[in-house]
C-alpha cells in the first residue's frame, strides 16, 4: 500500500498546497484544506509545501 | 562645512553642491529585497554593468533582515535555485527559511551574477534628464553622492525611486488613504515544536482564535493587538527533538499609520517591541510546548505591506485576482489570494467589496473570508463574476501579472518590481508575497537587459522575446 498524506494538524488555510497538488486532490473549505485519499497518490509535494506544517503521511497497514 | 544655508520663515534653503559621480552602470537596481535580488541577478547574467543598491545591511529585505522567512508562492528560475541554495546548507523546509543562513546565500548568488553592490545607502532622489530616468541620488556614510544608469529598477517596495522621479503613484486605500496594518516580527528560542506539532491545541485552534479571544476577555492579553497568529515559522538547521526550536511569529500589528512616515515608523517599531514583549509571555505560558521559550530578537524592518504603488501602464484590478486573469504580456503569476490586514482592526480580509453589474459583492478567489466575515456572510461571498451559489466557480488558473505593471506611464528607462507594483488596492494585497516579488524581479531586470539590447526603451521591447527568455531561464 501506498504512503498517503492527511491535513490533520491545524491548517491555517494559505492555501499553498491545493495549486501544487499534480492531481488536484485537495479542496478548501471553511475549516481548510483537505486530501481526497482517493486520489492521492502520496507524492509528498503538499507536505513539503506545508508552511505550517499540517501534513502528515500516513502509512496504511500493510 | 555646512555653510550657506538660508533660513527663511518658512524653511531652510540648501546650498546647491555638485556630487560626485561613483559610478555609472548599465542597470541600478533600487532596494535589495527579494524583488531587487531576482532584478539584479537577472540583468547581471545578460550581461549588464550592474549595480544593486541598499539601504540595510543585507539583502533579502524582509525574508531576512524583517524576519518574514517564508518564501510562500511560485517557485522558478531564480527563486527555486535560491530554494535549492538554501537547502544544501539545511536553511530551508517547507517554505520555512533561515534568515541568517539566507542573507549569505544571497550574497553569494548575487557576487556569482557579477552584480556591483552597494549596501547602507539610501536612494534619496532621481535623476531625471528629458523624460528619462539616468540615475539616483544616494546618502550613506560616504556622503550624498550620485550613480548613473541606463536603466533603472525601482524595487525599493515604496516606489521611492518612481516617486522621486515625479511619477504618478497611488497610497493606500483609495476611500481614505489607510494603509494595510503593519507587522514587527519576533523569534523566539527554546521551544519543543514536537509537544506543539502534535498538541490538541494547534489541531483545533490552528490560528489561535479561541485562545486569543478568551485571553482578551478574561485580561491575559491587555487588547486585541490581532485576532489570530498570521504564520508561524519552524527555522531549520537547529537541534530537532530536544526542545531546542527556534520559531518565528507574525501576530503584532501597527495599524492607523502611514509606513512613508519616520514618525510613523518609529511609533510602528517601538509598538512592535512593546507587542513582542507581550505575545513572548503569552505564548511561554499558554502555548503548549513552548513553555520554556525566551524571546530572541525582533525584525530590524518593519513589515510594510503596502504604501505606495507606482502607476503603470496597467493597473492590476482587484477583479483579475479573483478570475484567474490571464494577459497576454504575462510575466509572472500568482497563485495568493487577497489577503488584507486589516486598516481598522484586527483580522485579515480575504475578500473585495466590488460593483459588479451594477449590484454590491463581496468577491473571493477561493470561498475562504479570512478573520473578517463579510455582511454577507462567507457562503454569500461572490466569485469574480459576481456569482453565487451552485453557479459559484472559483479560480482554477493563478493570477497572471503583466509587464505592464511594471512599466510606469510616463517615465522611460524605469521600471518598477516588488510590492509597489501597478496594481489596485486590494489587488496588491494579493500579489506581495516573497516570491511573487523576486519572480516579478527576475522578470523586470531580464526585460532591462532586453531593452538595452535592442536599444528602445522598456515600453517598446518585444515582449514575446521577453516572455521566451524567461521561460527558457525558468526551465
Amino acid at each position: 500500500m501506498k504512503t498517503k498524506y492527511i491535513i490533520d494538524r491545524g491548517c491555517t488555510s494559505c492555501d499553498e498546497c491545493r495549486w501544487l497538488c499534480p492531481v488536484k486532490a485537495i479542496s478548501m473549505d471553511l475549516q481548510g484544506a483537505h486530501i481526497d485519499p482517493e486520489k492521492c497518490i502520496g507524492c509528498g509535494v503538499c507536505m513539503n509545501n506545508c508552511p505550517s506544517e499540517a501534513i502528515r503521511p500516513v502509512n496504511p497497514e500493510k | 562645512m555646512s555653510t550657506g544655508f538660508i533660513i527663511e520663515p518658512d524653511g531652510i534653503v540648501e546650498p546647491s553642491k555638485k556630487l560626485a559621480v561613483i559610478g555609472k552602470y548599465d542597470v541600478i537596481v533600487a532596494g535589495g529585497g527579494p524583488a531587487g535580488f531576482g532584478a539584479a541577478v537577472a540583468a547581471a547574467r545578460k550581461g549588464c554593468r550592474t549595480l544593486l543598491i541598499e539601504r540595510e545591511s543585507a539583502l533579502g529585505g524582509l525574508s531576512t533582515v524583517g524576519l518574514v522567512p517564508i518564501p510562500m508562492d511560485m517557485l522558478c528560475g531564480i527563486g527555486l535555485e535560491m530554494i535549492r541554495n538554501l537547502e544544501a546548507v539545511n536553511a530551508h523546509w517547507h517554505r520555512n527559511s533561515d534568515p541568517e543562513k539566507h542573507k549569505l546565500i544571497l550574497d553569494r548568488m548575487l557576487k556569482e551574477s557579477g552584480s556591483d553592490l552597494l549596501l547602507t545607502a539610501q536612494i534619496v532622489d532621481a535623476i531625471v534628464k528629458d523624460n528619462r530616468i539616468c540615475g539616483v541620488v544616494i546618502e550613506s556614510k560616504s556622503g550624498r553622492q550620485a550613480v548613473l544608469a541606463d536603466r533603472v529598477i525601482d524595487c525599493t517596495g515604496d516606489a521611492d525611486v518612481a516617486h522621486f522621479a515625479g511619477c504618478e503613484c497611488f497610497e493606500g486605500r483609495p476611500e481614505d488613504g489607510k494603509h494595510q496594518a503593519c507587522s514587527l516580527d519576533f523569534r523566539l528560542g527554546g521551544a519543543d515544536w514536537d509537544k506543539y506539532l502534535e498538541s490538541d491545541f494547534k489541531k483545533n485552534d490552528p490560528v489561535w482564535i479561541d485562545l486569543i479571544q478568551k485571553a482578551v476577555d478574561n485580561g491575559d492579553l491587555p487588547y486585541m493587538i490581532e485576532n489570530h497568529v498570521n504564520w508561524i515559522t519552524h527555522v531549520p538547521g537547529r537541534p530537532q527533538h530536544c526542545g531546542k526550536d527556534e520559531i518565528c511569529f507574525c501576530i503584532s500589528h501597527s495599524r492607523n499609520c502611514d509606513p512613508l512616515s519616520a514618525r510613523d515608523l518609529t511609533r510602528m517599531y517601538q509598538e512592535g517591541r512593546e507587542q513582542a514583549d507581550i505575545f513572548s509571555r503569552f505564548i511561554r505560558k499558554f502555548i503548549p510546548g513552548f513553555e520554556n521559550s525566551y524571546l530572541i530578537d525582533t525584525g530590524m524592518l518593519l513589515g510594510v505591506r503596502e504604501s505606495r504603488r507606482m502607476v503603470g501602464e496597467y493597473v492590476l484590478k482587484t477583479l483579475d485576482f479573483a478570475r484567474g486573469q490571464q494577459f497576454d504580456d504575462a510575466i509572472a503569476s500568482t497563485s495568493h489570494h487577497y489577503d488584507l490586514h486589516n486598516p481598522d482592526g484586527p483580522g485579515n480580509i480575504k475578500w473585495a467589496k466590488e460593483i459588479i453589474n451594477g449590484k454590491v459583492c463581496y468577491v473571493s478567489s477561493h470561498g475562504h473570508p479570512g478573520s473578517w466575515m463579510p455582511p454577507c456572510g462567507a457562503e454569500n461571498m461572490t466569485d469574480g463574476w459576481g456569482r453565487t451559489g451552485a453557479d459559484r466557480q472559483f479560480r482554477t488558473t493563478p493570477c497572471d501579472i503583466p509587464y505592464r505593471t511594471l512599466v510606469p506611464v510616463k517615465l522611460d528607462n524605469l521600471l518598477v518590481a516588488g510590492r509597489c507594483l501597478s496594481s489596485e488596492f486590494m489587488a496588491q494585497a494579493a500579489s506581495r508575497l516573497i516570491m511573487t516579488c523576486l519572480n516579478m524581479g527576475q522578470a523586470a531586470g531580464t526585460a532591462a537587459a532586453q531593452s538595452l539590447k535592442e536599444q528602445v526603451v522598456p515600453r517598446k521591447i518585444d515582449v514575446k522575446a521577453l516572455q521566451a527568455t524567461l521561460k527558457a531561464d525558468r526551465a
